[in-house]
């Protein structure tokens, strides 16, 4: 029996030390998932913790024909897509990235990079996390599964409870919707500086 | 090469995830288009970006999880929140009133077999603390001033405010409904045979209490749904 069986079946038992363990080693895909569908750190907090509780809750009831980080990434997936739902219905909130000043910037070449270059980097991020922000959750959720999780398509076809040919189409569609957001707001950028200079 | 499949083809030779057959129509196609090519880099970099987004969640996570988790293992392991529900069902079961005791808060504990029709009356003049399937200090019967005779069979559901059941159990819209006045909790009047699908199709995503009375029920019978409100 692999170690993760063995936690699971002990926490299924009502061992929180196992369960802790299973956090410990699933939080930071659970939080990014949330984080990146919802777009701030406080909802993404909520939401998370919403999902290992139901992850606990339901270890009793959850069979094994689903490996546990299927299930759990469901879990997850589904509290983010209610949320959302919800939101949408009671207005339109375009989503909003607040700044990630806690974390990593993007990786920079240069090892030890000016104010300028610096500056260049955390652009980029927001960049990136604005296009991210405008896909529709179903692209959002399948390119972050696949490419921020490493899930692979059967994976995600189970976790999504799709179709695996659909969940190649999606990703597909979504890297092709992410570069021309990209696309677009690096034209803008261009012009607004451009504009600034004259 | 058409847009769309050569979309699938880029994306699924990133993911490794082509045959081999396509992986050589697009290194034949790459040759002879540059766009592709373009294309190709383009993606390359998206998911160099997007993969950076992971972040590290901040450590009161896990303490805020773990902190739940021992909350709800305080009421005794692997009972179900449900506190008093199923000697509430058994109770409108066997006493046959439209009585329906107030829920009770955390603390609470339920045995998970909920009781039979013969011992809930029993458990129900135990004291809290002797007894596992006890009602909860403080819960008291309540008798619902006004409404229409009750079906003696009723299921328990409670609800969850991520995904209320208003909204997830489209059966539901169907049926007649009253709330009860004291805590607001919804009763939808229906019969065995629509509540036992429900139960069915819903038991992994809420929690349900099922008085075993149902089991021994004709489809026809008269059952309630009571759908409690989930604790703030």
């Amino acid at each position: 029996m692999d170690g993760e069986t063995n936690l699971v079946r002990l926490a299924a038992g009502g061992d929180t030390a196992a369960f802790e363990q299973l956090v410990a080693a699933y939080e930071k895909a659970v939080y990014s998932l949330a984080l990146r569908m919802v777009g701030n750190a406080e909802d993404a907090m909520d939401l998370s913790q919403e999902a290992f509780l139901k992850a606990w809750r339901g270890l009793g009831a959850y069979r094994s024909d689903a490996s546990f980080s299927t299930w759990l990434y469901r879990l997850t997936s589904n509290v983010c897509i209610d949320f959302l739902r919800r939101q949408k219905r009671q207005k339109v909130v375009p989503l909003q990235y607040e700044d990630d000043e806690e974390q990593r910037e993007l990786s920079l070449p240069d090892p030890s990079p000016g104010p300028e270059a610096q500056a260049m980097a955390r652009l980029e991020r927001r960049q990136v996390e604005e296009a991210l922000a405008q896909l529709e959750p179903e692209y959002r959720q399948a390119l972050l599964l696949r490419v921020m999780e490493g899930r692979a398509y059967g994976e995600i076809a189970e976790i999504l409870g799709i179709p695996e040919g659909t969940v190649k189409s999606r990703i597909a569609r979504a890297r092709e919707k992410m570069r021309t957001a990209l696309q677009k707001n690096g034209n803008k950028r261009r012009q607004k500086s451009s504009k600034e200079t004259k | 090469m058409v847009c769309e499949e050569a979309l699938e083809l880029l994306s699924g030779h990133l993911d490794g995830a082509n045959t081999e057959e396509e992986e050589q129509r697009l290194r034949a196609h790459l040759e002879t288009c540059a766009h592709c090519r373009e294309l190709l880099a383009a993606f390359a970099a998206v998911d160099g970006a997007v993969a950076d987004l992971e972040a590290d969640p901040p450590p009161r996570l896990r303490q805020n999880i773990m902190a739940a988790v021992a909350r709800e293992r305080a009421q005794g392991p692997r009972r179900r929140r449900l506190a008093g529900l199923a000697v509430a069902a058994a109770l409108v079961a066997v006493v046959g009133l439209g009585s329906l005791p107030f829920l009770g808060q955390e603390g609470d504990t339920a045995d998970d077999a909920p009781l039979t029709a013969r011992e809930a009356p029993v458990a129900a003049a135990a004291a809290p603390e002797s007894v596992d399937a006890a009602v909860a200090p403080g819960v008291a019967p309540m008798m619902v001033e006004g409404t229409s005779a009750l079906p003696e069979l009723v299921v328990e559901l409670l609800d969850d405010p991520a995904a209320p059941v208003a909204e997830t159990i489209t059966a539901l819209a169907q049926l007649p409904s009253q709330e009860m006045e004291d805590t607001g909790a919804v009763l939808y009047e229906a019969d065995v045979e629509t509540i036992r699908q429900i139960v069915a199709d819903y038991g992994d995503s809420y929690e349900i209490a099922v008085p075993t009375a149902l089991d021994r029920a004709a489809d026809a019978d008269p059952c309630g749904l009571l759908v409690v409100a989930a604790e703030s």
